[in-house]
């Protein structure tokens, strides 16, 4: 096999792509070498739950024999990537994460993952993750199947869940780039917290089918990568309409950063005390030069505050409501016991019998979150807030924990609860590395109306333009 | 569920696969925790509850982004 230097492991899809061009590499070399660290490194950080380096070497040779007939496919043609374990693959494992679905076999393909098959993309791997994607609310790292999800900064932190195979396979050079998927916060925080670019799109606007169910209403499938462009490349490949999923919203995307209104006609909205005393101490002064960094692109901003609603009891009720009856023959059969997490076990079980007025009530205040952000973003464009308000936990600790020591946080929560309400909004949002704190990534996340895509990838872009963050790796 | 040739390939390589993974405790049925929760959800409907809407709201049952 060719000895590739070290760099190529952290190449972005374009530069790839341009290798595949070029012939200095061909899919076949790349398949193996991706392959090979994949299967070598992976379960180094609990990352990877199925090797599948055999069936895309098989694909890579049509690929290659593609390239040679210059039959060109796009940018992810001939490129390896990861797949969170809660998208199937006909006729292999997937587990969810968790123990009672260890032997699962499905007879169909996800949409997204047969998308990009079809665009000669090389699914080298199905990537671990929290147990049913955290729906019964976990409190440790190690609630998965596959052991807690290292953190490739430092193993001794978490790297985020529930996408956390996805998070730490980019962030460890194990693949170019990963689907994860989000319900409240499963791209963006492994995203934050192992320093890579993960993108949450707008609800309907990607497929989910043949992805784990957690929550009919709120589920997303999403790229992570390297940089803002890379996920707007694989956004283009897996949008689209999909008469397999009924939540589909039958709209494309199509990667277009060039026709976005110039940066002076949009307006950030941002609460000061997310830049100032609501983070953890550590973090303030990157968040405060990220803030600066952003400030810089020219885009006016304004400070705003997120509408008042109870956003935690709201995403409680609905993924509760919704998780419980999904996984209802598995709570009611005693199964979910084989869970790893006990608050997993437990929550699942008193899920079970939230009554209908809880779920109801949740849903109409739902209609009204819809309504306000409707306004809000009638007066601005973006939010802008830290992904993340601490680093990544150990992974020793409950998730939950905080130092006896930690100072109260401020009244003011700032847009604390940005993630909760813009899943509850069906918004998209980008994280954005921006920085590092005790040797632990740090990251921003902007948020915009449904189906602003390519404007959160345009500032995004510009952002990484101006910081090299996103290059940065970890050293093992 | 049957199980085809390939199925059956892909599920010893996934028992390969999976045994070099640690394998996460066992974790025991807890009933104070499974009260934790039933509190908690509660908690949760009480906030709920003190939210006032208009008669007239409908649930967002035709999710729309």
């Amino acid at each position: 096999m060719k000895d590739f230097d070290e760099q190529l492991f952290w190449a972005t899809i374009p530069e790839l792509n341009a290798k595949l061009k070029a012939r200095e590499a061909t899919a076949l070399e790349l398949a193996r070498a991706f392959g090979d660290r994949l299967e070598k490194l992976g379960r180094r950080y609990n990352a990877l739950a199925l090797p599948l380096t055999e069936s895309a070497i098989r694909k890579a040779k049509e690929v290659d024999a593609d390239l040679k007939r210059e039959r060109f496919r796009g940018p992810l043609q001939g490129i390896p990537f990861g797949a969170k374990d809660l998208l199937s693959v006909e006729g292999q494992i997937t587990t969810w994460g968790a123990k009672p679905y260890a032997a699962q076999v499905f007879d169909h393909t996800a949409t997204v993952l047969t998308r990009l098959d079809k665009l000669g993309a090389l699914l080298i791997g199905k990537l671990a993750m929290v147990e049913l994607a955290g729906g019964g609310g976990y409190n440790m790292a190690g609630a998965s199947l596959f052991g807690p999800g290292l953190n490739p900064w430092n193993r001794a932190r978490w790297s985020g869940g529930s996408s956390s195979g996805s998070g730490a396979a980019v962030a460890a050079g194990l693949v170019p780039y990963a689907l994860g998927s989000e319900t409240s916060g499963s791209i963006l925080t492994p995203a934050a917290f192992c320093g890579v670019t993960g993108l949450r799109p707008t609800y309907g606007l990607v497929s989910r089918y043949g992805a784990m169910a957690l929550s009919w209403t709120m589920d997303k499938v999403g790229p992570l990568a390297r940089t803002a462009e890379d996920c707007a490349l694989v956004l283009q490949a897996i949008a689209g309409k999909d008469s397999l999923d009924p939540a589909s919203a039958g709209k494309s995307f199509y990667y277009v950063p060039d026709v976005v209104r110039k940066f002076s006609d949009l307006k950030i909205g941002f609460a000061p005390v997310d830049f100032g005393e609501r983070p953890d101490t550590n973090l303030r002064p990157v968040l405060a030069q990220a803030f600066e960094t952003v400030k810089s692109l020219g885009i006016p901003m304004v400070e705003k505050k997120l509408p008042k609603f109870p956003y935690g009891a709201m995403t409680g009720a609905i993924i509760g409501a919704e998780g419980a009856s999904i996984f209802e023959a598995l709570i009611s059969s005693g199964q979910v016991d084989q869970l790893a997490d006990p608050d997993q076990i437990a929550g699942l079980k008193a899920r079970l019998d939230m009554p209908a007025r809880d779920y109801l009530k949740a849903m109409r205040i739902r209609a009204l979150l819809q309504h306000e952000f409707h306004k809000l973003f009638s007066e601005v464009d973006i939010l802008l807030a830290p992904t993340r308000y601490t680093v990544a936990p150990e992974i020793s600790k409950p998730l939950d924990y905080r130092p006896p020591d930690a100072p109260k946080p401020p009244e003011d929560t700032g847009m604390g609860a940005l993630i909760p309400a813009g899943n509850l909004g069906g918004l998209p949002a980008i994280s954005l590395p921006c920085g590092f704190a005790d040797g632990l990534p740090v990251a921003i996340q902007l948020v915009g109306n449904p189906f602003s895509e390519n404007t959160l990838l345009a500032v995004g872009k510009a952002f990484q333009d101006r910081t090299d963050f996103h290059r940065q790796r970890p050293k093992a | 569920m049957k199980l085809s040739r390939r199925s059956m390939l892909a599920l010893a390589g996934a028992g390969a696969a999976m045994a070099q993974t640690p394998s996460p405790p066992a974790a025991p049925a807890n009933p104070d925790k499974v009260a934790a929760a039933r509190e908690e959800n509660r908690r949760s409907a009480e906030n709920l509850a003190k939210f006032e809407i208009p008669m007239s709201t409908e649930p967002a049952f035709t999710f729309r982004a």
